[in-house]
């Protein structure tokens, strides 16, 4: 469950370059869900998904992510939040590109104190989810859009979080592969987890397993 | 953190690091090299140099005259007997002779061999010494420098020496003095003391100088003044005196290397604290991502500790090795030159190795904790901005 209440953004605060981000959100996405973000470009949807990350603290307002208010957690909780809760999808994948796939999605396991053994088991099951294990020993500067947004989502599902969030999936994939980020969603699903997309891409209309779409405007719900 | 997957990540990325870190790798080595070489070369020439004085004795008395050295009467020897405290007084031939066809100089230095304090000194420097042998007749023992000399011009078994007066004596090499006691025996000539005064056109009631002994070490600095009081000529010289001469000969050139060391190393921290000032946007966005999956600032700086940690200890070691390797098993070439450039012969002295433990703590401390410090501060302040700006 997450809950947003009266949530503010305001970048450079009280200096000539102001700028709201996001004004008086509020909004509730219940558990095991799949909710769609819509917007233009500078709507706010990024900020928002930030935030819910806790990648960013917001100027006020307040967030509660299964009952945890993670608005003005410290560093260390903050990152311990993001590593066990949140699965986070970037646009551009962001994956570390001197690295291989394999190496790639352990990164989020090195800060757990597992064995090695354990390290592997979940790399690999997370490559299997993701349908990537074939390429598991390929370094990421060597694959496809498609298969790096597959490397970026096994790594957001190796610590087993519940709460996964994607900032344009289909922004820097074609077609054929958008649809199958579309069937992905399906298995999300039946995984149990909460899912929050932000787009602007309208092929999301075709999938059936969208709960709600919020759309954003200028910083706010409408 | 600190388990085995954390320490198999941090390899894997010293391993995808290594093109950044070899250039600071490599400096870091020939600095250390640099410097330990200096270190080791000075202690190690120091601890010789006490070694050998400590045979020394306890003071020299020489005779002045117009702020020179001049040969010094027989007859004090008697009047120095009688000062309370005072040992072994004894009267000493040396000079310089000079070497012709290299115009070069050797020090002559003669020696009474019924002397018991000069015959034990003998032994130690010369392990084949029998004495009866060599007091057969007119033999010498010479340094390895004059050896090689000798070598060069064929005088493999004696050496013709010409007096102040024109006279020709030949004399045969008996033995060479070992390597280890060159440093200050490289250029010197023994010969038996009457030999000597006539090669060096000496007196017969004179001497170079005369050495003595004061066993009790509360004695020493009143025995030092009675003997000026006996002459206002002369000049007393002590053992400590003698040490504090040659160490602090080289203190002041360890010092100058020292000195132009920091500077180096000062530059060196400056460009490393720029180089990662200017952390490229590949750097920053690994470090964001890192962020990003739920490492802490924390756990990113221990990463970064670590990796640079390793570069440090690793070029630390190996700029110490090779300079062990440089100066006790290559002999320190060019930088032997330096710091026994003093002497008028070639050196082929053996530097005793001895590793100075506390100093080489000292430095590992003064060099890889600034080292870690302009590394971490701006991974720190990477490490504090903003993910998404980062990434971005």
């Amino acid at each position: 469950m997450i809950e947003v209440k009266n949530l503010y953004k305001i970048f450079n605060q009280n200096k000539k370059n102001e700028f709201t981000a996001l004004e008086n959100v509020s909004l509730f996405i219940p558990k095991e869900q799949i909710v769609l973000l819509k917007g233009v470009s500078g709507s706010g949807k990024s900020t928002l998904l930030s935030i819910i990350s806790s990648l960013q603290k917001p100027t006020s307002g307040d967030v509660i992510v299964d009952g945890e208010h993670i608005a003005k957690l410290p560093d260390l909780h903050a990152s311990k939040f993001r590593n066990e809760k949140i699965g986070y999808v970037f646009q551009d994948f962001n994956l570390i590109n001197s690295l291989n796939v394999f190496h790639n999605v352990m990164t989020p396991l090195i800060v757990q104190n597992l064995s090695k053994d354990e390290i592997k088991a979940k790399v690999i099951n997370a490559l299997s989810l993701a349908n990537i294990k074939h390429k598991k020993d390929e370094f990421v500067s060597n694959l496809s859009g498609g298969e790096k947004q597959r490397v970026a989502i096994a790594r957001a599902l190796v610590c087993d979080a519940n709460i996964l969030l994607f900032d344009e999936p289909t922004a820097n994939l074609d077609k054929q592969n958008s649809l199958k980020f579309l069937s992905l969603l399906e298995d999300f699903k039946k995984l149990k987890k909460t899912v929050i997309i932000a787009t602007h891409d309208s092929i999301f209309e075709q999938s059936n397993v969208i709960f709600e779409t919020i759309n954003m405007q200028d910083g706010k719900i409408v | 953190m600190l388990n085995k997957s954390f320490y198999s990540f941090l390899f894997l990325m010293l391993f995808t690091h290594r093109s950044k870190h070899f250039s600071i790798f490599v400096i870091s080595i020939i600095l250390v090299f640099i410097l330990s070489s200096v270190m080791f070369i000075s202690t190690s020439l120091s601890k010789d140099i006490q070694y050998t004085l400590n045979s020394q004795p306890d003071f020299v008395v020489q005779k002045m005259k117009a702020g020179e050295v001049i040969d010094i009467d027989l007859s004090l020897i008697e009047k120095i007997e009688q000062i309370y405290g005072v040992k072994n007084v004894t009267s000493r031939v040396y000079g310089k002779y000079f070497f012709k066809p290299l115009k070069q100089s050797f020090t002559i230095v003669g020696v009474d061999f019924f002397e018991e304090q000069n015959s034990k000194n003998l032994k130690t420097l010369s392990k084949k010494l029998d004495m009866s042998k060599f007091l057969e007749k007119e033999y010498m023992i010479i340094g390895s420098g004059v050896k090689k000399l000798f070598d060069k011009f064929k005088y493999d078994k004696s050496y013709f020496f010409t007096t102040p007066l024109g006279e020709s004596i030949e004399v045969e090499i008996y033995d060479v003095l070992d390597d280890t006691t060159s440093l200050l025996s490289n250029d010197m000539i023994i010969l038996p003391k009457e030999l000597a005064k006539i090669v060096l056109g000496l007196d017969e009631f004179k001497a170079s100088d005369i050495a003595l002994n004061v066993p009790n070490e509360l004695e020493r600095a009143n025995a030092k003044v009675e003997i000026i009081l006996k002459d206002d000529n002369l000049r007393v010289i002590s053992k400590d005196d003698m040490k504090s001469y040659y160490l602090n000969l080289f203190n002041y050139k360890t010092g100058l290397f020292l000195v132009l060391y920091i500077v180096v190393i000062l530059t060196f921290l400056l460009i490393l604290y720029q180089r990662y000032s200017m952390i490229n946007s590949s750097d920053k966005k690994e470090i964001a991502i890192l962020k990003a999956v739920g490492w802490s600032i924390k756990d990113i700086l221990k990463l970064k500790v670590f990796e640079n940690f390793l570069v440090a200890f690793f070029s630390f070691s190996i700029g110490i090795i090779l300079s062990f390797i440089y100066i006790f098993v290559a002999k320190a070439p060019f930088l032997m030159q330096i710091f026994l450039g003093f002497s008028n012969l070639d050196f082929s002295y053996e530097l005793t190795p001895y590793i100075p433990f506390g100093s080489i703590v000292t430095l590992f401390i003064f060099y890889v904790v600034p080292f870690l410090c302009v590394i971490l501060i701006p991974v720190w302040k990477i490490a504090t901005v903003d993910v998404i700006k980062s990434i971005k």
